[in-house]
């Protein structure tokens, strides 16, 4: 039975996941220890095997249960897995309705605990309807499943459905259903540990509106008992019903969570005979890993296994929907589940569950479909090194190149840290958080005209297919003004409508000068995109030249635009200038296909190259200007209203930050560090409400204070130090938290240093200066130097100092590179310049105090 | 014994597990702490921290400070390290492949996962960006500790410090970077693009002050008490620290020497010059305990005087005192020379100046070829040196090529002191241009 599963396995084409898991179903399954297992998922791969009587079973019990039920309307049978990201707190939100309420209405962000219905819609079994090719998806019991949805589904073999579908949640407080004040309906709250109703009004002190974040009953702050499990739920509610005993069945849900089901993602669905078989891989509960429930795990909580199994399609029960947790609120109904990190059962790891894996599989997901149109290349994952050609080195072990590197105990988590998933942060953290330098996937406030110029030019690239010829696109602009962010959003945007269909497909590769080992490696990553085959830098230079000398009808040219975005182009000039002069040159080839984006910080790049080279690559130039101060406000204004704060940073403060930004660079990376170390600054005031506040609290600030000590002393309290207690206890990081700020990232620290130089090196600094003063040269022997002192020392009646100290002294001094000293073994005849202004030196030394006449002398 | 091998491990360990930290480079390092237990709590906090400080100041026992404890707060699970550590120095990893490699090698080690040594630079480079997706996934962090953080920095490609700061800048990754230098103008000299990817935190490392001497926290007398101190306390003692009462013995001693006028007298005159930065005191106290280790009993005041003595850095002098009697006079004959305005003498010259003194009726008369010995003697010590460097191979013409001489006119007058028996003459003709005939003979 298995040989022919494995068969069957292996001629569906409805197979959407890697090609290992396969193998591997059987033996994991068998082998796999199980800490707190309350199911023997053993034998689930017998009870795949007889799927006849299993099914013949479950169907049975199925119907004569579902006899005695009324029809009801169809909810939630379809349910893509996923839905698109809203932003908003993470309120759990259900639909509040009766039966006959319209189902798309769903109030926003109430929390009505109103049961949705699963209705079952009897009818005998009807025949397996396949309706594409590429997602199959089968009706069984009335729901229709597909590749991809989650799952109910049975593994007891005493299966006994109660059916139970109709579950109104009542608030625990007052018993009821409904409770009206005036014409209104109050809200029923969800508890989020025991999944408890509550009535806003019933609970003590009574809420206004529904809480942002998790919200936990009373019951359970107090310590209540464990999470909504059958157990516990049942019981208490039958007892304090008292007269109104009604037999209260379990939910889908509860039963899940009691052990009674198990949930499960489709991975694969196929028919075999008369039978149909599906592939599902499991969740697992909480309870059931290694560390056991937490107090940090939600009740809804589940986690992804890698272990899958086969079963029949009889064994699904009803589906269910598993969404991440900032979806938790677009899927109304019982049945929904969160899951965020997958669990390997064999070594006890978590891992958190990627978006972003998924764009790396599209990525070779591209080439796959590719060989489905007759291509020559070959596309294979680059990792294995195949058929001919040396075997290549790869580091970190046969492991990580397999990509089975999730079963190591050294990578994945033992345990989530709750520090994880501690939710509720002051607004000032979140502040931080969301000013912090990451490249996440959001749309680039202040470049829409930047924005709209690269998309035209890819999708002319695009659009034009084998008419693409010379495409060369120059941006340039300061470091931090967004390049390389606009160029790889706009090609997210245009992914999405290739995947849509809008555009003919294409092919995007990414090259960064500075990741390459040497200018010429840029052909093989070119090369390796292209084929997926790794060769050195000159075969694959050949290779490439090859491929793009074919002619439009070439046997070896590309079938799909190719866009090729180079970043630090600047890096890749070499003294030939070679390597740039064939990526440029390639576009003009006929049936080339090829787009280059090549992004730099000069705007005058291609001036400074060969003019064959720049004819080609200065044709269409993006400049991206250094930010002003009004777009600077604006970026930080939108981070911090997309994650909800938008009220922590005062106004001026903001304005501040921007201008001084603004004034240097317009840098945007800048200006986010900037207000993230002033949040952090508030942050500190708001935590020790003590005298010892340091002079973040004074407001304007003059320029940066000469021999500034370096521990900062207490500032009496006065007016400033009063507005400032306001502030720092309701949190608000206003201009003096940014002043505080850009004094301590950017203020030049020679003055410091030069203050708390020892008593030989200040008597060197000041000859030096008196030195260069008197001959007029910027530079000075250290013997000259050393005879100022001399004479310095015997007018002062100081000690005279002796020619090997006066040595090392101007060698530490180089070294902190105050000076600029040649090399020590020079000794005296080293040659001393000084680094910073002569000024601040003068203004030093002249404030110093452990040296007493050297403010009288004449510097 | 138990107490000199305490104290030896204590003062030579390098990652500074000992050692008390003085009140500024504790605020130090709790500002370093706060910052890299948010970036492991946080996904998405990452950070990049810069410590500045002349040499030795304390920055490394900062770092290593802090980083054993993040070890010691989150990796409680053997097994899984929540934190790991990579630590590069720029004196040894200048080269990119040859930092990379080690990354990926510390990387390797800290999680567990096969290393392979011959992957190439683009290899190594990938696998950072894979490793630090998959360290996110799994709720751990790194830190990168980089010590002579300008040597990275250098003007060229700054490949190794842009691959980490762009790391950093991917979405949630949870890792920092700690760099510690001593030019105070390091922000400057990174490369615009690396600059701007770093986040312009720092701290400064300052040295000891000299007004804060007597400090009972931070002053030197103080820290050299601390750095020899014994532990004392009796109950929770490690089986091989030594017992109380010669701990306390041993203590107040110290403490009783460290009163000594003259010893503080001389250790102000150390730090006036510069030589008083903790490192020199460490220095100072190793040597002061090697030499209590001579005698049994307590440290007494001779040790800790001899070991400052020793700190002065007189080792020119020294060389230059231990030479021989026709060497002295080869390398007075080069200072006249120099002091009459020639910037480079050759070999011939010194001859010719070395046999002025034939007629002055004293006992060191020389040949020649014994003369040009003393010369390479004198080229091997270092005390003579040639102005270019090609010379030392082209050994035809060593006569006549240029040297300039090393020391200075006040150390070798004080090496002639220094030395037992030394000949007037070799005195009166350092001393003066013009040296009288005469006046030997009676001497």
């Amino acid at each position: 039975m298995d040989n022919q599963q494995a068969n069957a396995e292996e001629a569906s084409t409805s197979d959407s996941t890697p090609s290992k898991k396969r193998r591997e179903k059987v033996a994991l399954s068998a082998r796999r220890p199980r800490a707190k297992a309350t199911l023997n998922f053993g034998s689930d791969a017998e009870k795949g095997s007889e799927p006849a009587s299993q099914g013949a079973q479950a169907g049975a019990s199925v119907n004569d249960v579902a006899a005695e039920m009324n029809a009801r309307t169809d909810e939630a049978a379809e349910q893509p897995l996923q839905q698109t990201a809203t932003k908003g707190t993470r309120v759990r939100q259900r639909a509040q309705g009766k039966r006959t309420s319209p189902k798309p209405q769903l109030q926003p962000r109430t929390r009505a605990a109103t049961q949705q219905l699963e209705s079952q819609q009897l009818r005998p079994r009807p025949a397996p309807a396949i309706t594409a090719p590429a997602t199959p998806a089968k009706p069984v019991d009335g729901h229709t499943y597909r590749v991809g949805d989650c799952a109910f589904v049975i593994t007891d073999e005493n299966w006994e459905d109660d059916g139970i579908d109709e579950e109104e949640q009542v608030c625990e407080v007052c018993l009821k259903t409904d409770k009206k004040r005036g014409r209104r309906l109050i809200d029923l709250l969800e508890c989020d540990r025991c999944l408890c109703g509550y009535h806003l009004d019933c609970l003590d002190p009574p809420l206004a509106s529904v809480p942002d974040g998790d919200w936990r009953c009373p019951r359970c702050k107090a310590g209540g008992a464990a999470v909504a499990t059958a157990e516990a739920g049942v019981p208490q509610r039958v007892g304090r019903r008292g007269a109104q005993q009604r037999p209260r069945g379990q939910t889908d849900r509860q039963k899940f969570l009691a052990g009674k089901l198990e949930l499960g993602r489709i991975e694969a669905l196929w028919r075999q005979g008369k039978e149909t078989f599906f592939r599902c891989r499991w969740y697992c509960r909480p309870e059931d890993t290694m560390e056991g429930r937490q107090d940090h795990h939600t009740a809804r909580e589940v986690f992804l296994q890698e272990v899958t199994d086969v079963n029949d399609v009889q064994t699904l029960l009803r589906p269910a929907t598993v969404c991440a947790p900032s979806q938790l609120q677009d899927h109304p109904g019982d049945s929904v589940f969160v899951c965020d990190h997958m669990y390997h059962a064999g070594c006890a790891v978590f891992k958190a569950l990627d978006d972003s894996d998924d764009g790396d599989v599209a990525d070779i997901s591209d080439d796959d479909s590719e060989a489905d149109e007759g291509d020559t290349f070959k596309p294979v994952r680059a990792s294995r090194g195949h058929g001919g050609g040396r075997r290549r080195c790869l580091q970190g072990g046969e492991e990580w190149a397999s990509g089975r590197r999730k079963e190591t105990l050294g990578l994945g988590a033992a345990g989530i840290p709750a520090s994880i998933r501690a939710r509720d942060r002051t607004p000032l953290e979140t502040a931080r958080a969301a000013l912090a330098l990451r490249s996440g996937p959001g749309v680039m406030p202040c470049r829409e005209t930047e924005r709209a110029d690269i998309a035209r030019f890819v999708e002319e690239a695009v659009a034009a297919g084998e008419d693409c010829l010379g495409q060369c696109l120059y941006v340039a602009g300061v470091p931090g003004t967004g390049k390389t962010a606009t160029v790889q959003e706009v090609m997210r945007q245009l992914r999405a409508r290739m995947d849509e269909g809008d555009l003919p497909a294409f092919r995007f590769v990414e090259i960064n000068a500075l990741r390459l080992p040497s200018p010429q490696h840029a052909y093989v990553q070119l090369y390796r995109a292209l084929t997926g085959k790794h060769a050195s830098p000159a075969t694959a230079a050949e290779q490439l030249e090859a491929m793009y000398s074919g002619g439009a009808h070439g046997s070896s040219a590309p079938k799909r635009v190719t866009v090729v975005l180079v970043d630090e182009m600047d890096l890749l000039i070499t003294k030939k200038q070679q390597v740039l002069y064939n990526l440029c040159e390639w576009p003009t080839r006929a049936g080339a296909r090829l787009a280059v984006i090549g992004i730099a910080n000069t705007l005058d790049l291609p001036e400074r190259l060969m003019p064959r080279v720049a004819s080609r690559l200065g044709g269409r130039r993006v400049v991206f200007q250094p930010y002003k101060r009004d777009q600077l406000k604006k970026i930080i204004e939108q981070r911090l209203s997309d994650a909800g704060v938008a009220s922590v940073f005062h106004e001026n403060a903001i304005k501040y930050a921007a201008g001084k930004v603004a004034a240097v660079s317009g840098d945007a990376r800048r200006v986010l560090e900037l207000c993230r170390k002033a949040a952090e600054i508030a942050e500190e005031e708001q935590q020790q409400p003590s005298a010892d506040v340091p002079c973040a609290a004074s407001t304007a600030a003059g320029p940066a204070d000469g021999a500034a000590a370096p521990s900062t002393p207490p500032k009496s309290p006065g007016a400033a130090a009063a507005a400032g207690d306001e502030h720092r206890r309701t949190g608000v990081v206003v201009m003096g938290h940014v002043d505080a700020a850009i004094r301590e990232m950017f203020r030049a620290v020679h003055m410091q240093l030069l203050s708390n130089a020892c008593r030989l090196e200040k008597i060197l600094l000041a000859a030096l200066v008196m030195e260069t003063r008197a001959t007029g040269r910027s530079d000075a022997v250290l013997r000259g130097v050393f005879t100022r002192m001399d004479q310095l020392c015997a007018a002062r009646q100081e000690a005279l100092p002796y020619c090997g100290d006066v040595i090392s002294a101007a060698v530490r001094l180089g070294a902190k590179r105050l000076v600029l000293a040649g090399p020590g073994a020079h000794r005296l005849s080293m040659r001393l310049a000084l680094n910073v202004s002569t000024d601040d030196v003068v203004t030093a030394l002249k404030a110093d105090t452990s040296i007493e006449w050297m403010s009288q002398t004449n510097l | 014994m138990q107490a000199q091998r305490l104290l030896r491990q204590r003062l030579l360990d390098p990652q500074g597990a000992g050692m008390a930290l003085r009140p500024e480079l504790k605020a130090a390092r709790a500002k370093l702490f706060k910052q890299l237990s948010t970036t492991v709590e946080r996904p998405g906090a990452n950070t990049s921290y810069l410590i500045i400080g002349a040499r030795g100041t304390g920055k490394s026992l900062v770092a290593e400070r802090t980083v054993a404890e993040l070890d010691a707060k989150y990796n409680t699970n053997p097994d899984s390290p929540v934190v790991g550590v990579v630590r590069l120095n720029g004196l040894v990893h200048s080269a990119d492949r040859v930092a990379l490699r080690e990354i990926a090698r510390q990387l390797c080690a800290a999680f567990r996962v096969s290393f392979s040594r011959a992957a190439s630079l683009g290899n190594n480079l990938d696998f950072l960006r894979d490793m630090l997706k998959e360290l996110r996934k799994g709720h751990k962090s790194v830190v990168f500790v980089l010590d002579e953080f300008d040597l990275f920095a250098k003007p060229v490609k700054q490949t190794v410090l842009y691959n980490l700061l762009d790391a950093l800048q991917a979405s949630n990754i949870q890792a920092a970077v700690v760099g510690l230098s001593a030019r105070f103008d390091v922000m400057e000299i990174m490369e615009k693009r690396v600059k701007s990817r770093f986040s312009h935190r720092r701290d400064i490392v300052l040295e000891l002050d000299a007004a804060g001497f007597d400090h009972p926290g931070s002053g030197v007398p103080s820290l050299l008490a601390a750095m020899l101190a014994l532990p004392e306390e009796e109950q929770g003692a490690s089986p091989d620290a030594p017992c109380t009462t010669f701990a306390k013995a041993w203590n107040s001693s110290v403490r009783a020497a460290l009163q000594d006028a003259t010893l503080l007298a001389e250790l102000r005159l150390l730090c006036d010059k510069g030589l008083g930065t903790p490192a020199d005191l460490a220095q100072i106290a190793l040597a002061a305990v090697m030499r209590a280790g001579r005698e049994p009993g307590p440290l007494q005041l001779p040790c800790l005087t001899a070991a400052v003595a020793a700190a002065q850095h007189r080792s020119q002098v020294d060389a230059t005192a231990s030479l021989g009697i026709l060497e002295l006079f080869v390398l007075v004959a080069a200072l006249r020379l120099h002091r009459r305005g020639y910037e480079r003498v050759n070999f011939e010259l010194l001859w010719a100046e070395y046999a002025k003194t034939a007629g002055m009726h004293h006992a060191d008369v020389y040949s020649k070829p014994a003369a040009a010995r003393a010369f390479q003697r004198l080229l091997d010590a270092s005390l003579l040196f040639f102005t270019d460097a090609r010379s030392e191979r082209r050994s035809g013409l060593w006569e006549f090529s240029g040297v300039v001489a090393r020391v200075e006119e006040p150390e070798v007058a004080q090496a002639l002191q220094q030395r037992g028996q030394c000949p007037p003459l070799l005195k009166n003709w350092l001393a003066k241009d013009i040296v009288h005939v005469g006046s030997y003979a009676n001497e």
